[in-house]
């Protein structure tokens, strides 16, 4: 198992075009660098904005970012939710990795 | 050094506005900074909110870097291709071993 698994990354070496590959899931958010980008984080919060930096940790840097946090309420007489939305924007800002559940990225960046 | 706290560096004297997990808001000029993100600010600001913890007295305030949850900052302040280029560079170092 040990042999194939060397053969195969020593081909990959040889071939320049493959290092650009999606290998490791953080490549395919390397690979939105400069493009707009969907970020869902904990506490009912998302985010769009372009991405120009982020580390092994998901600390992500956006610029031009618009916020908006989702408030759900609980009506108990009539047994719905009620949510609302609330929208921030910021120029540039930085997020903290341990927030973020997910990064979507465009289709044309993947 | 990490990618953000070089980041951090490159922003010392300058002005930030961190906003924290318990929804508190302070602007402040950037003083230090440390590879756990932790801040030092001075000159600190609070934004007045309802039920916000009263920090209106604090004037220097030390920041622990796992109770953040965004930093917002000056667009001009950032050289945003810089920090494209060394982040393809160090995801590349994380991931090719």
């Amino acid at each position: 198992m040990s042999e194939k698994h060397e053969i195969a990354t020593s081909s990959i070496q040889k071939e320049p075009a493959y290092t650009e590959a999606i290998r490791q899931p953080l490549d395919t958010v390397r690979l939105a660098l400069g493009e707009r980008v969907y970020v869902k984080l904990r506490g009912e919060r998302e985010l769009r904005g372009k991405l120009h930096g982020f580390d092994q940790h998901m600390n992500i840097l956006l610029s031009d970012a618009e916020e908006t946090i989702t408030h759900i309420k609980f009506d108990p007489v009539t047994n719905e939710e009620i949510t609302s939305k609330t929208t921030k924007t910021s120029e540039m800002i930085f997020v903290r990795g341990d927030l973020v559940i997910l990064v979507s990225i465009p289709r044309r960046a993947a | 050094m990490p990618l953000f706290m070089s980041l951090f560096q490159s922003l010392l004297m300058k002005k930030i506005t961190v906003e924290m997990k318990n929804d508190a808001v302070v602007t402040g000029i950037l003083q230090t900074v440390d590879h756990h993100l932790n801040l030092y600010l001075e000159n600190v600001e609070t934004r007045e909110q309802q039920d916000q913890i009263h920090l209106e007295a604090a004037k220097f305030i030390f920041v622990r870097g796992s109770t953040i949850r965004y930093i917002h900052l000056c667009a001009s302040d950032v050289d945003v291709f810089v920090l494209e280029d060394t982040t393809r560079r160090d995801i590349r170092q994380e991931t090719d071993i």
